[in-house]
């Protein structure tokens, strides 16, 4: 029965997508200046990562807002359409074929997984249109007109692995990861900065996406006698591991974590008492000290309220990726992705994070932020790394 | 290894066997008494998530929402019998497209009050008890102990009471039971009922551990499948199933991982299917 449905949805989905690309006439010619711009944004406003998408549209919205403020791109005032990305690589590529073929999109933003990221790319590229890959991801990642702006574990665990051995004086990892190609990669990279660094793996384990109990992943990492653990599992997962890993005698206290997708939003799920000690290594926390990341979220809270989901750096990288395009599109005067990506290559962009420089390489250069949840839940900058380099070795032009 | 550590095991492979026998015992009663598979049972266990959601939402205490998703399981279950299963009376492996579609409407209207993002319930026994020198989630403990008593009520009712007697005269043969004065249609709407609220009642326990989402029945619905494939339609047979089943999970998981694990209790089900035959005669208990 469980496969004879799947099947089934299988079959429809195929279906859908034979239509959707059956008909991709898209519409030729520069529509007039006047003319509102269109924009897309996939993000996960459901499933596993679903906590990460109302904080992104948030983001987008405000990102767009600014641009329009100060005139808009090209002299087109800038549209934004949303699109649920759910989790799942076929749902996702539908919602995007929606947002280029209907909506008319002229650039597309993605933050949702890798898996969808690689479905998703080849409709772009045969639309001729940018396409953002926003959220950290493994990287490795090469398309002509593909940015992936979000950090990568060279990033996040070259520089931060040896300052919380040096920080917490323990050298003995488990690596946990969800079980596809951004977990994977993300515990072979930890292993390699990890031996680099002078620490030792002591246990390793890869859980599908969607887990529901941890117990027996639990009782490893306690038989393996780890003193650090890296988990690279996100959303519900996380937290469904976290609560569950806590009751059993392995809550922070017991195997010092270092995570590299817990943001304010999972922690906060998590309660103050699982997450206290974390410390996590992105891009970018609201408890940032900058002007730029101050205005930000003046910016923010003030659009959206004091309830409004707290920004981390899997929206924030969003917001830095539409303003990003939109000076460069401005730069180059057309929205043509070879164009865009052209004027983008070299491009910095002061925002909430600090620089953020695009590569020749379709990679970003960025400052990443060690945090450390306290007590009570608030996560505070222990030091900021700047400037990382993503390590990426994409040979595609940027632009011809 | 000490035995501390079989002591955690052994506990955690009771935990998974314990939410997974609620629902497959439910699952195997109304399938042997109507013929019926319940492939809504997995939504059944979201409302009783949800229903725990709803009432700590309110002020209420965790034990109370656990109660309110063990009467709204009941009363759906009833409702569903009611309306929907006894038109299938005639047809019952039509009823597979029937809970299938049940499923969904009910996804979508509670995903339309609460919406498709996951919410959380705060655990209400955090922390951890020793037990013989093992380290283990209280929570999970009294999940067993509830768990435990409800599956033994059930068994009590079928095995000792003039009830658990009509039940068994009808699950061994329906037309001869009618025959001698037993009702067979208020019977299968109790025991329908009682499905649905035992799988309320499970999805109310783990809604502290996992995820609160309109589709997270569905993780757990694969697990239960397997469970009554391999117990076959005897409830002892499928507690058994249900705890060999968290046995080859736990232990395949620990000692190579998890999408070893899945596979593994697939494997289990096709090779207890190729060399029994599943009987739906015979002691239901």
């Amino acid at each position: 029965m469980k496969r004879r449905t799947s099947i089934a949805a299988f079959v429809a989905a195929a279906a859908f997508v034979v239509t959707l690309t059956g008909c991709s006439a898209s519409g030729g010619g520069e529509p007039a200046s006047t003319e509102p711009l269109p924009i897309g944004l996939l993000t996960d406003l459901s499933g596993a990562a679903g906590i990460f998408g109302p904080p992104t549209q948030n983001a987008a919205e405000l990102a767009v807002e600014q641009i329009n403020a100060a005139g808009g791109v090209n002299g087109r005032q800038v549209e934004l359409f949303v699109a649920d990305e759910t989790g799942v690589p076929t749902a996702g590529l539908s919602a995007a074929q929606r947002l280029i073929e209907e909506d008319k999109v002229e650039a597309l933003f993605g933050q949702h997984n890798s898996a969808t990221r690689d479905a998703v790319a080849p409709v772009t590229t045969t639309a001729g249109i940018p396409y953002f890959h926003t959220p950290l991801a493994e990287g490795n990642f090469c398309v002509a007109n593909v940015i992936s702006n979000g950090e990568v574990p060279a990033q996040q665990l070259a520089p931060a692995i040896p300052f919380v051995q040096e920080e917490t004086g323990k050298n003995k990892w488990f690596l946990l990861g969800a079980d596809y190609i951004w977990g994977q990669t993300v515990v072979a990279d930890a292993a390699k900065y990890i031996e680099a660094s002078g620490g030792e793996v002591v246990g390793q384990e890869l859980v599908p996406i969607g887990t529901t109990d941890f117990q027996s992943v639990i009782t490893k990492i306690k038989e393996s006698g780890a003193q650090l653990i890296i988990p690279a599992i996100f959303g519900g997962d996380a937290i469904t591991f976290e609560k569950q890993a806590f009751d059993a005698g392995v809550g922070n206290s017991a195997v010092q974590r270092l995570a590299v997708i817990y943001e304010d939003g999972t922690l906060g799920a998590m309660g103050a008492e699982v997450s206290s000690g974390m410390y996590v290594s992105m891009a970018y926390n609201q408890a940032l000290d900058t002007a730029e990341n101050a205005a930000f979220l003046e910016a923010y809270y003030a659009k959206f309220g004091d309830e409004a989901p707290p920004q981390t750096a899997l929206s924030e990288q969003t917001f830095v990726a539409i303003h990003a395009w939109a000076n460069a599109a401005n730069k180059a005067g057309s929205t043509k992705s070879d164009a865009v990506l052209k004027a983008l290559n070299g491009l910095s962009y002061e925002g909430p994070s600090g620089t953020v420089t695009f590569g020749a390489d379709h990679f970003a250069t960025q400052s990443i932020v060690l945090t450390q949840v306290q007590p009570d839940g608030v996560s505070v900058v222990v030091t900021t790394f700047d400037s990382v380099d993503p390590e990426q070795d994409c040979n595609e032009p940027m632009g011809k | 290894m000490d035995f501390a550590f079989i002591v955690d095991q052994g506990l955690g492979i009771l935990a998974t066997a314990s939410v997974s026998a609620l629902v497959a015992m439910g699952l195997a009663m109304s399938f042997r008494l109507m013929g019926i598979i319940n492939l809504a049972s997995g939504d059944f266990m979201m409302i009783g998530a949800y229903s725990v959601l709803t009432c700590l939402a309110i002020g209420l205490p965790y034990i109370v929402g656990v109660l309110v998703a063990c009467v709204i399981g009941f009363l759906l279950g009833a409702l569903t019998e009611r309306s929907l299963l006894r038109r299938f009376m005639r047809a019952p492996e039509l009823a597979i497209l029937g809970t299938f579609g049940l499923g969904i409407v009910i996804r979508q209207v509670v995903e339309l009050i609460y919406g498709k993002n996951f919410q959380f319930v705060e655990n209400p026994l955090p922390g951890s008890v020793e037990i013989w020198g093992a380290e283990f989630p209280l929570y999970r403990l009294v999940l067993i102990g509830v768990s435990v008593v409800v599956i033994g009520a059930v068994l009590i009712v079928l095995t000792v009471t003039p009830i658990g007697v009509k039940v068994r005269a009808v699950a061994a043969d329906g037309d001869l039971a009618e025959t001698l004065g037993v009702r067979s249609g208020s019977l299968k709407l109790m025991i329908f009922a009682v499905s649905t609220a035992m799988a309320s009642l499970a999805g109310s326990l783990i809604a502290p551990l996992t995820n609160v989402g309109p589709g997270m029945g569905n993780a757990y619905l694969f697990v239960m499948f397997v469970v009554v494939i391999v117990g076959g339609a005897r409830v002892s047979m499928v507690l058994v199933a249900a705890l060999a089943i968290a046995i080859v999970q736990n232990v395949t998981t620990l000692v190579v991982d998890s999408l070893v694990a899945k596979l593994a209790i697939l494997a289990m089900a096709f090779i207890v299917l190729a060399a029994t035959r599943p009987s739906t005669k015979g002691n239901i208990v």
